[in-house]
């Protein structure tokens, strides 16, 4: 891990850990059990938020005019739809841009792409 | 973001339902393995739908490696590396490709249907496997291993594996006789510990399908020329007799020298041992003497007295019995110098490609198990994952790349 990344966790550590123990929380009888759900479970909650905001982020990102990857002809902005995938933390939702190629007729996803807006050649 | 835009899970999620429903007897306990182990809820039938969905992508890519390499002028294909062949010299080393059998049950468009009078359906298939191999080896002067290891005469060690063996062919279990000879029990005790007799393996890669011989032999040609094996001085082609094996040697592999399981030579010398007599201790005498000599690559001797046994068999049935025997040796006694094959440095036993059918087997075999549509692509998957070269890992990397942002369903059509 770069020392920047440690030094965020470190932060982040420490926020949490301030949140967790604040208001004179009894420590002394908190069970390992106990401890582990809730700190995973948090940790879990936490970074499936930051996976969401950064396929958000990325999907505003690809949400400019283009032209079609098939046809180069000029696609047409449609209403971004709702996504929902399975990460390994839990289900993300964000929303995804979509624009159609009136040419060829089809739908085209920015950030399905693979390297970009024009990946691969399996179409 | 390199995901179809039609996926329900991200492609870590699915890699891990691979694994799972691969790893594991069924796609019930992959989906209660996901949840227990890496907290993921995702149904049996889910577990199938993405599993199959990839086995069949990766199905499509093997085609299309397969009609690359037909692509090929004919002396590449034969004598040519690709220049992504790994990089190892072939000092020591031995190629190797191994062909087996396993068993597993596929209904078919008659499934469903009404039966005609008196007929029985089985729905037994056999997906052929092909373990394409290195061996770490060296060859010898003269052979290293000139007595036949004890266990091989060895009562206890001998008659379990060639029952097993019967089992496996028969497809149930059968009642054979296998008592053990008197007076060779006591001094027999414990089981003796075998001796290594063919060289380590180092790096395996596993093919298979429900297809015919000619289809495994293609799968197994391409990963050998994938693999470099043209290149390798000293290659070795090994099967049980069956003659399908010896077509895919002859048309796909003939530069292979062709070696026959030596556990095979075992279980057919055997059979013909026990059907030679009626007294259990003449037959095991009689095993005992034949298979030293076949070990010594002399199956002529054992031949030359098999012949004369089949001439004075009462017993038609025994007689039979004895005849397929010799007919099982004398097709395969130029696949069986076992003497010579060991001074070069070759493995003689399939043992490695039968490690994999178990493997396999293992998710895809059982009673209670119909496969259909997804049969193949499971059995492409079970194959990735036995596989020392990790293919999985390429294909995921591959696969991320193909994405190009539009719905799979339209741009099919």
């Amino acid at each position: 891990m770069s020392q920047a990344a440690n030094d965020l966790v470190q932060r982040v550590a420490a926020m949490l850990v301030e949140e967790l123990t604040q208001g004179g929380r009894d420590l002394a009888t908190l069970r390992l059990n106990d401890l582990e759900r809730e700190v995973f479970g948090l940790a879990d909650r936490v970074s499936l938020r930051v996976a969401e905001s950064l396929l958000q982020a990325q999907a505003d990102h690809l949400d400019k005019k283009m032209a079609c990857p098939c046809c180069h002809g000029e696609l047409v902005k449609k209403p971004p739809r709702k996504r929902k995938l399975l990460l390994r933390r839990g289900e993300a939702e964000w929303g995804e841009p979509v624009w159609r190629c009136p040419s060829c007729r089809r739908d085209f996803f920015p950030s399905g792409s693979g390297d970009g807006l024009c990946g691969g050649s399996g179409v | 973001m390199g995901c179809a835009v039609e996926a329900e899970c991200s492609p870590a999620v699915e890699a891990k339902v691979v694994s799972a429903s691969t790893r594991n007897r069924s796609y019930e306990e992959a989906g209660a393995d996901l949840r227990d182990l890496a907290e993921l809820e995702i149904s049996a039938k889910r577990c199938a739908r993405i599993s199959q969905r990839i086995g069949r992508e990766r199905l499509c890519e093997r085609e299309a490696r397969c009609v690359a390499f037909e692509g090929r002028p004919l002396p590449e294909q034969k004598r040519g590396v690709p220049a992504d062949a790994p990089a190892n010299g072939w000092e020591g080393r031995v190629a190797a490709v191994i062909v087996d059998g396993g068993r597993m049950q596929v209904r078919d468009e008659r499934w469903g249907t009404p039966k005609e009078p008196g007929e029985r359906r089985n729905w037994w298939r056999e997906p052929k496997m092909a373990c394409v191999t290195t061996f770490q080896s060296q060859e010898f002067a003269e052979d290293p291993l000139p007595e036949i290891p004890a266990c091989l005469l060895d009562p206890l060690f001998v008659i379990p594996r060639v029952l097993e063996m019967k089992r496996t062919r028969a497809g149930t279990g059968s009642e054979e006789r296998s008592q053990i000879p008197s007076g060779t029990t006591a001094s027999a005790m414990p089981v003796s510990q075998p001796e290594r007799w063919s060289p380590p393996p180092l790096v395996r890669s596993v093919v298979g399908t429900l297809g015919g011989y000619e289809d495994l032999g293609r799968l197994a040609e391409v990963e050998a020329w994938h693999r470099g094996f043209a290149a390798a001085p000293r290659k070795v082609f090994l099967g049980d007799g069956l003659a399908a094996n010896w077509h895919t040697h002859r048309e796909r592999f003939s530069q292979y020298t062709p070696v026959v399981d030596l556990m095979h030579a075992i279980a057919y010398v055997y059979t013909a041992a026990i059907e030679s007599s009626s007294d259990m201790n003449d037959c095991w005498q009689r095993y005992c003497r034949w298979m030293p000599a076949v070990w010594r690559g002399e199956v002529s001797c054992v031949l030359a007295e098999l012949e004369g046994l089949i001439a004075e068999a009462e017993n038609p049935d025994r007689g039979e019995a004895l005849r397929q025997c010799q007919g099982y040796l004398s097709n395969n006694a130029s696949r069986m110098r076992y003497d010579a094959y060991r001074r070069q440095g070759l493995p003689i036993t399939t043992a490695l490609g039968e490690s994999k059918i178990k493997q396999i087997n293992r998710r895809m075999k059982g009673t209670e198990k119909f496969w259909r549509e997804g049969g193949e692509p499971q059995l492409q998957l079970c194959c990735d994952q036995l596989s020392d070269t990790a293919p999985l890992e390429a294909f995921w990397n591959r696969r991320a790349e193909r994405q190009r942002g539009f719905c799979k369903s339209r741009s099919s059509t």
